[in-house]
Formats: C-alpha cells, structure tokens, sequence
C-alpha cells in the first residue's frame, strides 16, 4: 500500500516536472483512465501531434474495455511499440527524459502503475502532405510523384522504386534543439565505402542547434564555403534521387523538407536531367546540349554585349553594328549602367513573381516584363537591345534543370558584367580564367568538380556530354570518375 | 594554414586589381553612339600643292536602322565631311572641327581614291590606311572615274550606304563577270608595292541629277539611272602609280591571262556566225623556263563553255559541237596572244614574267632580268583548252 502511494507520488511529480519542462502548453493533456479490471491508467501526450483517433480507437478504447492485447494491434507495429520502461526500478531523470522526448516526437505515454511499466506508444498524427508533383523540377515524361516533409514516407518512395536489400538507410539525429531526424541512404553495394564514410564523418561532425530544412546541412557538408557553385546538388524527386543512389552516390534526407541532398555532384552533372533518360536518346542529347549553350547564354550574353558595344565595336558585322547604334541614340545611360539597371529590375521582377501568390505573379510578370519594357524603350530610357539582352538571359536562365545552379549562373552574370564594363573582353577573359581555375579546383566528396571532362575519364563523356541509348551505356553502372575515390584528410 | 590561404588569395586579388588598371580598359570605352561610323573614305591629294582632302561618308545609325519605319526616313542615312588639310594626321586630328562624334574607320566599305591623285602616287594614302589601328585593309580600292566630289555625294537606289551597293556590286561582278578579281583590296594593293607588280583596281564614276538631293528623293524616283554610281573599266597600276585604264575587253583577256576563275558571258563571232557564249576558266597553270637565257612562259588554261543564254541557234550535233570548241580555242588563242603582244609592247610585264623566273631561276634571275629587253625577247606560249559542256535549254530558238 506504501509502496503504491510512493508510486503515485513519483508519477504525479513526473508530472508535475514534464509540465514544467514543456513550460506547461496548452495541448499537453493528462488524462486518467479506469479499465473494467479497475485499474488505473495514466496518459499523457501532446494533443497537436497526436493521431487522436487512433489513439482512443486502439489503445485507449481497448484498454478501458480490457480487450488490449499488444499482440493482436494492428496498428502497433514494431516501430510504433516504442518503448517500455520500469518505472519504479527507473531514475527520476531518465523517466523524465524519456518521457520529454517521447511526447516530442508524438508518442502517447501510458503508465500503468500496477503493473510497474511505463510505456510509449506512437501514434504520431499524419501530418504530412499529399504526395505531389514537385514544382521546382517539373517534366514532360516521367514519375509525378514529389518527395514530402516526412522523411518516412520519402524512404517508402525510394524503396519503391530500388527493392534491394544493398539499399541502406542510416538514420542519425541532429540539432541541437530540433533534434531533427536524418537519414544517409546509399546503396551499399554500389557506393564507394569511402564516401559514404566521409559522408557520414561530416553529417556527424555538424554541430548546430536546428535543422529546418536541407540547406542548413549543406552548408555544414559542402566542400567550398566560398563559391557561388553548389558542390551539393538537391532534388525533390524520387526517380531522380534514385538513379544518382544506382550511380554509387549518397542521398542525405532531412525530416522537414522534400529537398534531398545528392552528393557528390560534377559541373556537368548540372544539365542533366532524369529527364533525359524517359527520352530518346538524340533527342536528349540535344536537349542537353541546349542547356549548356544555355549556360553561355545566361552568363555571358549581357557581358559580350557590354564589352562588344563599348569597346570593341569593331568585332560585329556592320549592319548589326548600325541598328545597335540607332537604338543607343538618344538613350541618356551608359551601356554598364543600362545593363546592370535592366538586370536588376529583372531580378527584382522575378523575385516578387515568386513570393506573390500565383495568380498576382504571373500579372506581374506580364506587367514587368512587356509594359515596364516597352515604355521604357518608347521613352528613349534604355534600348530596345537591352530588353532582348536581358530577356534572352532571363529566358535561357531558367533552362538549367536545378535551382540552386541557376542562381549561381545569375551571380556569376554580374561578376562579368563588372568585369566587361570595366576592361572589355580582357576582363571577361580574365573573368573566364578565374572561374575555370576556381572550378578546376572545387572537389565535391572527393571528385573534381569538372569531372569527366578535366580530369579527363573518355568512358564518362557518353553519359555527361551525349546521351547514348541504354545498352551502349556503360555495364559498370558507377561512373568512373565515381571510382576513383579517396578519403579526404 | 586557411589564414595564410586566405591572405595569398588577398594578395593575388591586388595584385591583378593594380595590375587591371595598367590596360587600357576603362580609359578606352566609348559608347557606340559616340562614335561615326565612316562608310566609305574617299581622297584627293593636289599634286601641285599637296593638298589632301578626305572625304568621309559618316552613317547616320538612325536613318539607316529606320529606313523601314517613316520615323528617320527623311533624314540622310549618311553625311559627307569634307576635310582638307597639308597632311592626313592634321586632317584627323583637326576633323573634329567639324564632327561632333568620334571617327573609327573599322566599319568602311570602300575607298574612293581621285584619278589624279592614282596617277600621282597611293603609297601615302595606304599608309595612312595602315597606321590607322583600326582600320581594315581588306576592303575593296577604287579610283574616281571623274569627280571624287560628285562620287562621294551622291545617295544611290536600293542600298541606304552608298558603300553598301558598291561593296556588294564588286561582288557580284567578281562571282558573275571576268570583269573584277578578287584581288582589289587595299591590302592586295600594298603587297604588290614590294614586287612592284601590276594590279589592277576598279574604276568608279558618279552620275547626279540635281546638285542638290534628298535621299528620300532618290529613293522614291523610278529611273535608277538618274542618281548613281557605275563601275566603268580599270585602272592599271605599276608600283603605286596609275598608268593606263583598261576597258571591259582588256579586263577579260587580262583575268583570263592572270589565272581568274570567273565565269563570262560574251557574244562571238566565228566564221560569221554569231553566238553568245559562256566562258569558264577552271583550270590554270603557268610555268616558266629558260631558252638561252631568254624567259619560256608557258600558260595552260582549261576553259568550259556553254550556250545558256545564247539566243542564237546552237549546236545541233557532235561535229558542231567539236567545229565550236576548234573555232574558240583558234579565236582566244589569238586574242589572248594579240593582248599580250599589246602590253609587252607598252613595256607592261602583266603576265609576271619577272616574278616567274626570280621565283624557278633564283641564281639566273639576276642575269636574265637585267637585259631590259627580257620582255620583249620573252617568249609567251598560251594553251587554251576548250570544252563545250553546257548546252542551253532551246534547241532551236524561235
């Protein structure tokens, strides 16, 4: 009889002290509940969290009515039994950790004081939502399905489609705070030991308070700190994340976000697309090979214009040269300072098309765009060449398949058009040097960041440069470049 | 280690941002709309006095670009400057009296040289052609055929830019005519000076309506002949002098002689019989050798012909066929040979004898080429191949 009330005690100061630690919420609920055999039960979870439904229908009615059988619950499954402790032979302290992180994660704690247990039951809410197609990367050909915020199901999405049992999936946690859940996934037998070795050294070697989405592990990860090229790439589709995990990559999931990091990445890699593999294959060469003319595009067309129209008049045919003059007459800004004006106004335009809702931002655009251009070429404020210049950029920037690649692309622009603004094509050209040698010296997870092409693996271009059909493609399916790899000191 | 990483990185970052500022980067930009985009460049030198005069046609960009629109069409696509002055580096530096824009001369068409000033000499002008840094030597030269005044003020049919329709008319008479070679440029000109060579270089000549004229004038007038500009035979230069004019039939047999693979259309008259012929030069070799030390020159020259545009009855059957090819071989065989009798005679050593043999007798050259009778103890052997291998579409004209 002692010995029950010592133990009512402890749970009611166990209580007492999980208030206090969650700093009493308002969705924290204690409820008691007395089953047909007249025992006490105890109940605590968090109401915002929790599938309530499932709670009451499976654990909680079942209880009550004396029909709970662990066994015979459908619903609890290995992962959702989460827990089972001794509650008297338990420590306060780890009582109380325990049941903090069980009720953050979702989980119903249940104690039955009797029996001496203390248990965690997970009944996490489905707060997820649908599975969608992703926006960023959308395609013509191909899977629609999008990865979530919920880590678990984008595993399901992978092991979908890879049902291997090389496939792996390393879960660890890391934040400080949010104590985030995330998972290195790599193909066991495909992925170079060493890099999944470096890859899990790094994701263990963050330290950091919160993790809310995948960038704040990229940054922790990445090889170069200083460079507008990412050296991580990231997708939110699930074909695309498990053709680069069939290639020996590592895939890094971050509970939260359907952004999952690929690593390691080349240049190239960036004007591939899954994409290519649903079509043709001349076909998807040629689209590919319009991305990478879309990359000169995007970067260098409003330098070359710079440079060529202030500097070196003399490299463009006469005709060409004429009509650019007659639009310049009477335009009262200098070439750099048109250029720059307009490529900012762009930018501003196409950031406020992306925050305003959808149906605002596509008025905006046109508004932006056609009227903001036109009246400004009417008005002799800036030459009809520079909307073209700027359009064509704009228009060949969103060609690159990833995102985070295109804003590179749009950074890198400026850096040229300083550059042709002040010394012409010597400063491109010296700008050219500068990006190569900084790109030849970027390494993402141990692989050159120009791979295959320097250094040079001849068997890789069939795969990077053309798309070959599939059973010329190489029987190996790790690229070579992949094969190589060392562990980085 | 990064902080010393860091600070070499700082310091290569200085190192260019001061080494940037020697090139001549910022110093040189020029807005395009700043500039006068010449045209076409025309000279005259005074022999007597000196005195040069350029002529610079100055495009104006928004009357050409807009030429299809009304907005600039009543303005001149292009202005002619006058300069005049005792040397061409004063001249230049001296136009801005008048130009409000700054000249750059790597866009012109055409060089207009007056005849007066050919005869005199060209070697200034294309050095001065030359120092100029930006100035393309691979546009074509001609010489006024008249006034250089009148050529260089004068709006033409069809092409806004005066030097627009001549370029593209020298092109078109060098694909379509044995008229006109390739070899007309300004630097073809300065590369025969080291041999002393003969060339020979367009002539140009100006045909006005009223003194005074609007573009839009000209434009709207249908007689394409009342305003413009004609190319009418050839200058012949030795060294950098003009010597003779040649006229179209000269031009011919000089091309054909020189090994120009252009195409002619020519009428003939064989036995009395007149017929208008196609001629083609497809092959051409010369080769010289040396017959007691006097100079052998042999030219080789395979030519097709063909009846395309004849409109005279044409060869019905094989024996005519071959009759032709017998008649124009005998027929140009002795017009190529009287052409060349002509030139020796005049001293004109057009075939490059001289140049033949200092390049096969190198040792001999000396010594063969100091007998100022070498040319006309030459001996010149024309081989003419004729074949006929384009019959036109009418068998038996109306």
């Amino acid at each position: 009889m002692q010995r029950g009330r010592d133990e009512q005690r402890k749970w009611s100061d166990l209580c007492h002290k999980v208030q206090e630690t969650l700093g009493s919420p308002s969705d924290l609920v204690f409820r008691t509940l007395l089953t047909v055999e007249e025992k006490t039960i105890h109940c605590i979870y968090l109401e915002s969290i929790v599938d309530k439904n499932s709670l009451e229908e499976y654990i909680l009615k079942p209880l009550m009515e004396g029909t709970f059988s662990e066994v015979e619950q459908p619903y609890v499954n290995e992962n959702r039994f989460v827990h089972d402790l001794p509650f008297s032979t338990s420590s306060h302290d780890e009582l109380l950790l325990n049941v903090i992180d069980a009720l953050l994660a979702g989980q119903s704690v249940l104690a039955d004081l009797s029996l001496n247990r203390i248990r965690m039951f997970n009944v996490t809410g489905p707060q997820h939502r649908q599975i969608e197609e992703p926006k960023s990367e959308s395609i013509v050909r191909g899977p629609r399905e999008g990865f979530t915020e919920n880590v678990e199901l984008n595993i399901g999405l992978i092991r979908k489609r890879i049902r291997n049992p090389h496939l792996r999936f390393e879960k660890m946690k890391i934040g400080n705070q949010t104590d985030t859940t995330v998972i290195l996934a790599y193909m066991e037998n495909i992925a170079p030991a060493s890099l999944v070795d470096e890859a899990r050294r790094r994701l263990q070697s963050i330290q950091t308070d919160s993790i809310l989405e995948s960038a704040y592990i990229e940054e922790w990860i990445q090889d170069q700190r200083w460079s507008p090229f990412p050296t991580l790439t990231n997708t939110e589709r699930p074909d695309a994340a498990t053709a680069q995990l069939l290639d020996g990559k590592v895939a890094v999931m971050v509970d939260g976000t359907p952004n999952v990091l690929l690593a390691p990445v080349t240049f190239f890699e960036f004007f591939s697309s899954p994409e290519d593999h649903y079509q043709r294959a001349d076909i998807a060469t040629f689209i590919r090979w319009i991305r990478l003319i879309s990359f000169f595009i995007a970067v260098f067309v409003p330098s070359m214009y710079v440079a060529v129209t202030t500097f070196h008049q003399e490299l463009l045919p006469s005709q060409f040269l004429i009509s650019l003059a007659a639009q310049r007459e009477g335009v009262p800004l200098p070439t750099l300072t048109e250029v720059l004006l307009m490529e900012i106004v762009f930018e501003i335009i196409r950031e406020a098309g992306l925050r305003m809702p959808r149906a605002i931002g596509q008025a905006l655009s046109i508004v932006g765009a056609i009227v903001l251009g036109q009246a400004a070429v009417e008005a002799s404020l800036i030459s009809a060449a520079i909307v073209i210049v700027v359009a064509v950029t704009g228009i060949a920037n969103f060609v690159v398949p990833t995102y985070s690649f295109g804003i590179s692309q749009r950074l890198i622009r400026f850096t040229f058009v300083l550059l042709a603004g002040f010394m012409g094509m010597v400063g491109i050209l010296c700008g050219l040097l500068f990006m190569l040698a900084h790109l030849a010296s970027i390494k993402s997870f141990g692989v050159p960041y120009l791979a295959p092409a320097t250094p040079a693996f001849l068997s890789d271009w069939k795969e990077v440069f053309v798309r070959v059909p599939r059973p010329w493609m190489n029987k190996n399916q790790t690229p070579k470049f992949m094969r190589g790899l060392k562990r980085r000191k | 280690m990064k902080e010393r990483k860091r600070f070499a990185i700082g310091k290569a970052l200085i190192a260019t941002v001061l080494m940037s500022t020697v090139l001549t980067a910022c110093w040189d930009k020029v807005e395009i709309n700043d500039l006068a985009l010449v045209s076409m460049f025309g000279v005259d030198i005074d022999p007597e006095t000196g005195i040069k005069t350029l002529y610079y046609q100055i495009i104006n960009p928004l009357a050409v670009a807009s030429a299809k629109s009304t907005s600039g069409g009543e303005q001149a696509p292009v202005y002619t400057y006058k300069l005049t002055g005792k040397s061409f580096g004063e001249i230049r530096s001296l136009a801005y009296k008048v130009l409000p824009r700054k000249l750059f001369v790597a866009h012109y068409k055409a060089v207009v040289v007056s005849e007066r000033t050919a005869q005199h000499g060209l070697r200034e002008i294309i050095n001065y052609i030359e120092v100029q840094s930006t100035a393309r030597s691979s546009i074509p030269m001609l010489v006024a055929d008249g006034s250089i005044d009148k050529i260089m003020k004068i709006f033409l049919p069809f092409d806004r830019l005066p030097s627009d329709s001549v370029a593209s008319r020298l092109r078109l008479l060098t694909q379509e005519s044995l008229l006109m070679s390739k070899h007309i440029r300004v630097k073809d000109f300065s590369e025969q000076l080291y041999d002393s060579k003969f060339i020979v270089m367009p002539m140009i000549r100006g045909k006005s309506g009223s003194a005074k004229q609007r573009s839009s004038e000209i434009a709207s007038n249908i007689d394409a002949e009342e305003n413009n500009l004609f190319i009418s035979g050839a200058a012949l230069f030795h060294g950098d002098r003009m010597i003779e004019r040649l006229n179209d039939t000269d031009l011919i047999w000089y091309h054909l002689l020189t090994g120009v693979k252009g195409k002619q259309t020519l009428k003939f008259q064989l036995d009395g019989k007149k017929i208008t012929l196609q001629i083609k030069q497809v092959n051409y070799n010369k080769t010289v050798k040396l017959n007691k030390n006097k100079p052998v020159l042999t030219i080789n020259m395979d030519l097709q012909l063909s009846t395309g545009l004849a409109t005279e009855p044409i060869p019905q059957n094989w024996e005519e066929v071959k009759d032709l090819e017998r008649k124009m071989k005998q027929y140009l065989t002795s017009e190529l040979n009287q052409f060349f009798e002509k030139t020796s005679k005049k001293g004109w050593d057009l075939l490059d004898i001289r140049g033949e043999v200092k390049r096969t007798f190198p040792h001999k050259a000396k010594m063969v080429l100091n007998n100022s009778q070498y040319l006309k103890e030459a001996d010149v052997v024309i081989n003419v191949g004729v074949k006929f291998l384009n019959i036109g579409s009418i068998i038996k004209p109306f």
